[in-house]
């Protein structure tokens, strides 16, 4: 029974952990192309960012 | 390599750590390069350059602590390198995509894509760096 414990929250560890990044990596996407329908004003307040690390911009 | 040594929270808070650098080094190497020119206030690129490092470093700092056991090289400096200028490479992929969907929405502009590769490198270099000295403290 300890086992089974011990794997679920290895399993939710693993998945939070997986989700986190999921995440980040979303955020990481909408500011790189200045997602503005996706966050309103993303695409203005990281405009220079974009420009700087090279991604595609008007 | 050490990776089992720095838990998931320090992963996160080296990648944020080395993110915030990394933005100021990016805003730092652009106004010395002048492939851009800035149009927002210091201030504000101050804040937004940390806020999308910190959202790079955790993304790259994240994968790396995933993808340990994938990644080729015994060198923690040299897989952070690597896994740093593959995920810019696919954001570009990504905006080659957008661009020629969109091509009046998004333009790429090759002197500012090698500056990014290149600030792409620099970021492996900081994240490998403040790894590698985390795990020799660990």
């Amino acid at each position: 029974m300890e086992r089974i414990i011990s794997r679920e929250n290895g399993l939710m560890g693993t998945l939070s952990q997986a989700l986190v990044i999921v995440g980040v990596a979303f955020a990481m996407v909408v500011i790189a192309y200045g997602m503005e329908s996706v966050v309103p004003g993303v695409h203005d307040a990281f405009h220079d960012f974009r420009h700087t690390i090279g991604m595609p911009c008007h | 390599m050490h990776f089992q040594s720095i838990d998931w929270k320090k992963g996160i808070i080296l990648g944020g750590v080395a993110g915030v650098l990394w933005g100021w080094v990016a805003l730092a190497v652009n106004a010395m390069s002048g492939v851009f020119t800035f149009e927002n206030s210091l201030l504000h690129n101050l804040i937004g350059f940390a806020i999308g490092g910190i959202i790079f470093g955790i993304v790259v700092s994240g994968f790396m602590r995933l993808l340990h056991e994938w990644l080729p090289f015994k060198n923690i400096l040299l897989n952070a390198i690597l896994l740093s200028s593959v995920l810019w490479l696919l954001l570009r992929i990504g905006g080659v995509m957008l661009s020629s969907v969109e091509p009046d929405r998004y333009h790429l502009i090759t002197a500012q894509s090698v500056q990014g590769f290149v600030l792409a490198v620099i970021m492996g270099c900081i994240l490998g760096f403040l790894w590698k000295i985390k795990s020799k403290e660990a």
